[in-house]
Parts: structure tokens; C-alpha cells; sequence
């Protein structure tokens, strides 16, 4: 198996943090700023089934916007709960402590405008999910991605918002991983080993 | 590429949709019956059945107090109003269609080749090089069932062959 095509598949497993304010059943996540609130997503996928220290050869986030927003620039960052098996926030202090301890983030900067009803790409997060799937007890069931705002986004109405799963369970965010099993333990070819 | 579902079934132990694709650069490759440059299988989590909040022609959501439709452009991002829902028929056959074609942009972009389905005994290559791929995973299936059982998404595993051929696009400035 060597394709996962997953989406947020529950109420709760998507939500987002702007400012104080905590939602696990909004209509739509965000990121970037609106005044002085800083807002940040987190997207659950269960189904993760991809093998402990397999290689990731791509995994991108695609996300149906919901709400057309140009305004400025928005400049964020998007990475992966360092966790052998992830779980979804209940609080912003929750979402606060999965940012603090994220794997290596992928900087998704300058991003355009989202037009509602069109579906947009995240940048390669191979690197940043390989981390996850690198950790010795990694449980192949869950991974989340975090997609919050790097900090330097001008203050003001800047968001880019998306159908969270109470939205449009449907236009959920969705997770693409390419991968290949188990490496080998020297140069040769896996299918070598197979024919000893 | 051109590409053509060979199975459509359910994963035993995650329910979720096992899709195996044979890829081919031209449409005269695959129907001569050329052995396919590129094999992928997928696992996908097909919706049967989605939920969404009503909305009128104009897209306006409707509010579930009062039946009133607002436009969701005067929303602000941390609004909690309750909206009322409904199901609805997921198009799964675009689903599973929208996800190979994603995989085929991947595919061309990292130069895909060979068998890419976890099978140790068949190489697969990544810009011409073998990837190393030591362990094969193993999984079971089941008839179909849920969106994989529906008529529709089994339609997509029919024979026929999707897509459009590879273009090679020829080198700016150069002879040979």
C-alpha cells in the first residue's frame, strides 16, 4: 500500500484557536490574524496507516476554502504533532502545547487568495511527516497537521479560512501521503532481498 | 498519464477503499495492451453519506433558529452560530478520480515508475533510481462495501481507461 488518501472524518477533529476563543465545531478553521488575535488550525486523520519508518515520499494538505479572503499578506507555518499517536485539542492551551511541540515546521508564506468553493495546496510536507513516522513507538493510526500563523503577519483582518468538517464534512481538509515500505539495510534494491 | 481501476474493494481492518490503478503514458499503450509504466493501489476514506449546512441559490447559510439565510461573507471568523443541516450523496466516483489524478501530478512531478503498491518483490523507482522497499505490507480485503459497494464507484473499475496521455514536452532551444 503505498497511497493513504485521508480527510477529517469527525466532529471535534478539526478545530482552531483565534486568540481566546477554542472551537472544535465551528463552521470553518483559520489562520492568520484578525486584529489582534492570532489564529491557529489543527486536522486529525485517523486511518494513518502508514508502516513505523517507512519513507514518506509526499504528503500535502488540501484545504476547500470557504469564505474568499485577498486581504495582505498571510505568512504561516504548517506541521505535524510529534506523537506516536495524535489526538485533537479541547482547549487553546491544548492547541498552544501541540504548536510548542511540533516536528520541523514547513513555512507556507505569502499565501494568495483563497476564493470560496476552490480547493488549494499546501506546500511538501514529507520532511515534516517523516519525523512522525520516524518516532520508534509510532502506532500507524493517527497523525495531525498544524497550521498555524509564523507570528509576522501584519495585524489586521488577514485570514485565510476553510470548511472544517461541521462545515461541509465532505470538503474536510484532506491528507495525501505517498510512502514506501520498510528501507533496506544496504544498497541493494528491496526486490533483491525478496528473490534470496 | 492514462490510467485504468483494476479493483475497487474494502480493506478488511480499516474499512477503508482499496483502489488499484494501472498507469500508462498513451491511450495506444494501454489499449495494445503495453504493461503498465506506473502501478499505484490506494487506500481512500470514501464518504457515503456527507453532511453540510442548507444554503440557498445565492449560497447564503441557513440559520436554524429562525430559518433566516445569511450571507456567509459577513461572518466573523469566530462565529458560533447554529446552522441547519443535511445529508447528501457524496460524488464518491470524483473523489476517487480527483485522488489517482492528484497522484498522477505527484507521479510526474517525482517521475514515478514501476510498481508502487509495497510489493518487495517489484521495483519501484523514483527519477530512475530504486527505491529501497525491504518489507511487503500485507492486507486483506472484502467484497465491497459502504461507498466501495455503490454502483457508481464500482463503475469507475469497469475497463475503461481515464485520462489523458503523458506530455513530453520537447527541450527549449536544443537539436539533436
Amino acid at each position: 500500500m503505498t497511497t493513504l488518501n485521508l480527510a477529517v472524518g469527525s466532529s471535534g477533529a478539526d478545530t482552531y484557536k483565534g486568540g481566546a476563543s477554542f472551537s472544535g465545531t465551528a463552521t470553518a478553521l483559520n489562520v492568520g490574524k484578525h486584529n489582534s488575535a492570532v489564529y491557529a488550525s489543527t486536522m486529525l486523520f485517523t486511518g494513518a496507516t502508514v508502516t513505523q519508518g517507512a519513507t514518506v515520499n509526499s504528503a500535502v494538505l488540501t484545504f476547500t476554502a470557504s469564505t474568499t479572503r485577498s486581504n495582505t499578506t498571510v505568512n504561516t507555518n504548517i506541521a505535524f504533532e510529534d506523537a506516536d499517536a495524535a489526538t485533537a485539542p479541547t482547549s487553546v492551551a491544548e492547541i498552544d502545547a501541540l504548536i510548542a511541540g511540533q516536528t520541523t515546521p514547513v513555512a507556507f508564506d505569502a499565501v494568495g487568495t483563497w476564493t470560496a468553493e476552490s480547493e488549494y495546496t499546501s506546500p511538501a510536507l514529507a520532511s515534516s511527516l517523516q519525523e512522525v513516522i520516524d518516532r520508534a513507538g509510532f502506532t500507524s493510526s493517527s497523525v495531525q497537521a498544524i497550521f498555524a500563523d509564523d507570528g509576522s503577519t501584519a495585524a489586521s483582518l488577514v485570514l485565510r479560512s476553510w470548511y472544517s468538517y461541521d462545515g461541509d464534512s465532505a470538503k474536510a481538509t484532506k491528507l495525501d501521503i505517498d510512502y514506501t515500505a520498510g528501507a533496506a539495510p544496504s544498497g541493494n534494491p528491496a526486490y533483491y532481498y525478496a528473490q534470496l | 498519464m492514462r490510467y485504468q481501476v483494476q479493483e475497487v474493494s474494502t480493506e478488511d481492518e480499516t474499512g477503508l477503499t482499496y483502489v488499484l490503478v494501472h498507469f500508462w503514458d498513451t491511450l495506444t499503450a494501454a489499449q495494445r495492451g503495453d504493461p503498465p509504466v506506473l502501478v499505484n493501489d490506494f487506500l481512500m476514506q470514501l464518504q457515503d453519506q456527507g453532511t453540510r449546512i442548507v444554503t440557498n441559490e445565492d449560497g447564503w447559510f441557513k440559520r436554524l433558529s429562525d430559518g433566516v439565510f445569511i450571507d456567509p461573507e459577513t461572518l466573523e471568523a469566530d462565529d458560533q452560530t447554529e446552522w441547519e443541516r443535511e445529508a447528501y450523496r457524496v460524488d464518491a466516483p470524483a473523489v476517487v478520480q480527483a485522488n489517482i489524478e492528484a497522484y498522477i501530478v505527484r507521479a510526474a512531478a517525482r517521475n514515478y515508475s514501476g510498481d508502487h503498491t509495497g510489493d518487495a518483490t517489484k521495483p519501484f523507482r523514483i527519477d530512475g533510481v530504486v527505491q529501497p522497499q525491504r518489507e511487503s505490507q500485507t492486507f486483506t480485503r472484502r467484497t465491497a462495501e459502504g461507498a466501495a459497494a455503490r454502483a457508481d464507484v464500482q463503475a469507475v473499475n469497469a475497463g475503461v481507461i481515464h485520462g489523458r496521455d503523458r506530455v513530453v514536452r520537447p527541450i527549449q532551444g536544443g537539436s539533436r
